[in-house]
């Protein structure tokens, strides 16, 4: 590529930085008009205190002083004034258990539109999120004595329990994950030693961008239709679902490996009569998310009151999926998103003597992944 | 039957929405679902005659009735409201080329945004989707099928954190549907332009070096556009 065509690529991407500076005029001429104003009002001063916590993660010399002046200038003349009108707007009490709901989506979309929409509202959410957390830490900063004020806490407890919850569920937040990553790599990379506090709110940033190199999949877009990876007759699915002839030649693509043998594995029965199965699903979960599901099925056993916990990632809190009983085999129904994951299940009730993991298309079984049999214990 | 609008363009003409389903859809979902309702009041001038944005029951019983093919007129007016807007960003977006574009497999999509501050998404030769980007409900667990649009008309989930008050039609209360939408749009565009997946084919150099319009610079284009059209 030559310089000039790296240069006009260049003038081409909207930065992080200028993300975030590109506001600054439009913030200082609208604040003196609404600073009043009961509905827009508490709004815009969040805007405000965001953007300025904002500018404070990236590096000096990256930023445009002159307009971080001017900013500085509205943000130091009153405080207190725009701290208390910022208090004024709430932020989702419900935002975890949205965002729950928005993930249970992905089982019921298929069009590519409604798959767009669906990663849309994800990172609305994120952003939500981090402009609140933004403004609560320039709030403390700037006007510490509120800390103790009603509304200050019932914020701060608001934005701990949805930072909590995306701190357990990542994968959740996929379709946000460039975003964020692309912010993250623009931070200050001493941010921890500038500031802990400003720092704290730039971890699930981190931790979506770790969830990218995970999978080294650099998009939530790995979820699309036209990245569909299976085994067996998927292939055969996807192409007709875009319309492909199935004689015409595909692009190569990774392909699930299928256990043909089923795997035994010994348990150990714990005091309390269960146990915990364990194991790793050893391939690239693609297209999980989306329209397709992983089911796991108990094979020709009764259950009479299995409690399933699946632990997606064992390092972070357990994860309660409901168990759906039919006829003796119990199913859990869950959309994945990631890569490679580990399972752990613990199971109370009856014997288990095979585990089945197989993928599901649009209510049709395509292909076994896994098989696993357990032995050397009776529960 | 809603009679579908269209904006002349070069070579196509674009058709606002494919057919009278995924329009009436758009209106269930957006103009008729709250938190977008509080501000498509102020966007489309009759609207408050229609129905009150705020309420859930008044809201669910038009849209109710619309997907019965009843009161047909006045889903036509909103409709109009509606398309008269999205004509608009549309303009605004080719004029000031606000609009990026991106390989959405193998066929040219589009992504833009005007001085209403709607975000816009459009093929040739249809508008695909038109919301208020920052205020959109989210997607609940349904089939989104016709057949369940008659027992819940307005799928998706409203936001809760508003208050009842109609909010009036003032300079302020569309610059702030301006100045969020662009917020929102531009958060969109850098992560296009990010994520190689997306496969941006056409980039767009004024929303990556164009600062958000300042209040006063907006009320006079918004002027000087009103004039000239």
């Amino acid at each position: 590529m030559k310089n000039e065509d790296i240069r006009e690529e260049e003038s081409e991407i909207l930065t992080p930085q200028w993300l975030v500076l590109g506001e600054i005029d439009a913030l200082l001429s609208f604040w003196p008009l609404v600073s009043g104003d009961p509905d827009i009002g508490p709004r815009q001063a969040v805007n405000i205190l965001s953007t300025w916590a904002h500018l404070r993660r990236f590096p000096l010399k990256t930023t445009d002083e002159s307009l971080v002046e001017r900013l500085n200038v509205l943000v130091r003349s009153d405080p207190k004034q725009l701290a208390e009108a910022a208090l004024r707007f709430a932020f989702p009490e419900n935002w975890p258990e949205s965002a729950e709901e928005l993930d249970e989506v992905w089982d019921f979309v298929v069009e590519s539109d409604q798959i767009d929409d669906l990663e849309r509202s994800v990172r609305e959410m994120f952003y939500s999120l981090d402009r609140f957390s933004l403004a609560l830490y320039a709030v403390e900063r700037l006007v510490p004595e509120l800390r103790a004020n009603p509304r200050f806490m019932e914020l701060r407890h608001r934005l701990e329990n949805a930072e909590e919850y995306l701190q357990i569920n990542p994968d959740v937040f996929l379709s946000a994950a460039v975003y964020a990553s692309t912010l993250f790599n623009s931070y200050k990379s001493d941010l921890y030693e500038f500031d802990e506090r400003l720092w704290e709110t730039t971890l699930k940033h981190r931790q979506l961008q770790e969830l990218l190199d995970e999978g080294e999949i650099p998009s939530s877009r790995q979820h699309s239709p036209a990245d569909l990876i299976f085994v067996d007759d998927t292939q055969r699915i996807q192409d007709s679902l875009l319309g492909k002839d199935p004689s015409e030649e595909t692009e190569p693509i990774d392909v699930v490996q299928a256990d043909t043998e089923p795997e035994t594995k010994l348990v150990q029965l714990g005091p309390s009569g269960s146990a915990w199965l364990s194991f790793q699903l050893e391939f690239l979960l693609v297209e999980l998310g989306r329209a397709s599901s992983l089911r796991i099925t108990f094979d020709g056993i009764l259950i009479n009151s299995g409690t399933l916990q699946l632990i997606s990632r064992p390092s972070l809190s357990n994860k309660q999926f409901e168990l759906r009983l039919s006829d003796g085999v119990g199913e859990c129904k869950r959309s994945l998103k990631g890569a490679i994951k580990p399972f752990h299940f613990k199971v109370t009730g009856n014997s288990v003597p095979s585990i089945r993991v197989s993928l599901w298309f649009q209510g049709q079984q395509t292909s076994t992944v896994k098989t696993l049999k357990f032995e050397g214990n009776e529960f | 039957m809603i009679q579908l609008r269209k904006v002349s363009r070069q070579p196509n003409d674009i058709s606002i929405f494919a057919n009278h389903e995924a329009a009436l859809e758009h209106i269930c979902d957006h103009v008729l679902t709250r938190e977008e309702s509080y501000f498509w009041v102020i966007l489309i001038p009759r609207y408050r005659d229609i129905v009150n944005p705020t309420n859930d029951r008044e809201l669910d019983i038009l849209a109710s009735a619309f997907w019965r093919d009843q009161e047909q007129d006045l889903l036509q007016e909103l409709y109009e409201g509606y398309a008269k807007v999205i004509a608009d960003e549309l303009h605004f977006s080719y004029h000031d080329s606000w609009y990026w574009e991106q390989d959405h497999y193998g066929k040219s999509r589009y992504f833009g945004i005007g001085l209403h501050g709607v975000y816009v998404i459009w093929s040739l030769p249809t508008v695909v989707s038109a919301m208020l980007l920052p205020y959109a409900a989210k997607k609940t667990k349904t089939s989104f099928s016709c057949h369940d649009r008659l027992t819940t008309p307005r799928p998706r989930r409203p936001g809760s954190e508003f208050s009842n008050e109609i909010r009036s039609d003032t300079e302020e209360n569309r610059y702030e549907i301006f100045f969020a939408g662009c917020q929102s749009v531009r958060r969109e565009y850098m992560d296009a332009c990010a994520d190689k997946k997306k496969k941006v084919v056409r980039k767009c150099p004024e929303i990556a070096k164009d600062k958000v319009i300042p209040v006063e610079d907006w009320k006079k284009r918004v002027f000087a556009n009103r004039s000239e059209r």
